[in-house]
């Protein structure tokens, strides 16, 4: 019976944990250590709040709403600990070597941003989320979700267009 | 009242993004570290366990439909959560495209198809789901015309291979919850249909 159990549970974490993991990636713009354990923390809420779940939104839309929750607890730690925001393990121990200088200049001006706007980027922009479900999983109406997402493309190409390669990160709104 | 006008994305800022898609996988042992977890909490074994016991039922029930081809009429009515919303029935083709399990797989595939089945049941969604028997028979003052109907036009007919009653809260949700159907896979195709309840 628990192997019964723990059969559907793998079978559920198999199919959405990939795109689970890479959603809190983006999210936290740190390191594999605190992505895995936003992981874990999404799957515990979920388990717990299954019987809840009623397809109003698709189960991906559902755990995304978890992660976030999850990730915003994780960020919240960071600033309680003192930790540089997306030092620990950025780049380094866990990821693999980049050759593609654009992409990773890309990732490190999307962890840049100010958090409210790389949820709505990455919500948007690379999860490819809707307005509707953006405002239902950030508690925003519509309207907001699409300045927000404004003004963070705004900031995206800012950045972009002033990191040179390797030139220090900025100083990151806490 | 004016709304912000929205900041396009080029093309290749959009395609630059949406690669980002595609980055990263999970370590091997955070599935392991993860139900371990679930399990020290007790997650696995109880509210959710006595849940999942019943929609193993039922699984069990689709495998016996699904390994033996006979319509044996398991009902997974009675598992909770009840199933609530409006009632759809999907059905399951499998047309010319449809890969067909390699001998010794059908394990496999079954094994799958009753997952799917689970998880619908432990989320309240599933009513009942059955296999129909292999070699359909089709009355002759019923069969469509050559080539129309509900059928693929000029190809081999699609053979209806099974069915799923599946609760939902709308025809969106229906079919939110078809598309996540391994049936679609493997090829196979799926028609929804709302039940009438008069």
């Amino acid at each position: 019976m628990r192997r019964s159990d723990e059969t559907s549970f793998r079978t559920l974490y198999r199919s959405h944990t990939p795109d689970l993991y890479r959603f809190v990636v983006r999210i936290l713009g740190g390191g594999d250590p605190e992505a895995e354990e936003a992981v874990q923390m999404t799957w515990v809420v979920a388990v717990q709040n299954l019987a809840d779940f009623r397809w109003e939104s698709s189960l991906r839309t559902w755990l995304a709403g978890i992660a976030l929750n999850a990730c915003r607890e994780i960020r919240r730690r960071r600033i309680r600990d003192r930790v540089p925001f997306g030092s620990e393990t950025q780049g380094e121990a866990g990821s693999t070597p980049r050759q593609d200088g654009e992409r990773m200049d890309l990732e490190r001006a999307l962890e840049s941003l100010p958090e409210g706007y790389r949820e709505v980027l990455v919500l948007h922009d690379v999860e490819g989320y809707t307005h509707e479900e953006i405002a239902g999983l950030l508690g925003i109406d519509r309207g907001t979700s699409k300045s927000q997402l404004s003004r963070a493309r705004k900031a995206l190409r800012a950045r972009l267009s002033r990191i040179p390669g390797e030139e220090p990160q900025e100083a990151r709104p806490s | 009242m004016i709304e912000e006008r929205e900041e396009e994305l080029s093309e290749g800022e959009s395609r630059a993004l949406r690669s980002l898609r595609t980055e990263r996988l999970p370590a091997p042992g955070l599935e392991d570290r993860v139900v371990a977890h679930l399990k020290e909490r007790g997650l696995l074994r109880s509210g959710l366990g006595r849940r999942w016991l019943r929609a193993a039922a039922a699984l069990a029930a689709c495998l016996v439909l699904f390994l033996g081809g006979a319509v044996v009429g398991a009902r997974l009515t009675s598992l909770p959560p009840e199933p609530t919303g409006n009632r759809f029935i999907l059905f399951l083709y499998e047309g010319s495209d449809y890969r067909q399990s390699a001998p010794g797989a059908e394990r496999e595939r079954i094994a799958e198809y009753g997952a799917w089945a689970r998880s619908l049941s432990a989320l309240g969604n599933l009513v009942t789901g059955e296999k129909l028997k292999e070699g359909e028979q089709i009355l002759g003052a019923m069969a469509p015309p050559a080539g129309g109907g509900e059928g693929q036009a000029g190809t081999r007919p699609a053979s209806l291979g099974g069915y799923f009653v599946i609760a939902a809260k709308d025809a969106g949700q229906a079919r939110e919850i078809a598309s996540t159907c391994p049936h679609l896979r493997y090829g196979g195709w799926i028609v929804i249909r709302e039940i009438d309840p008069v």
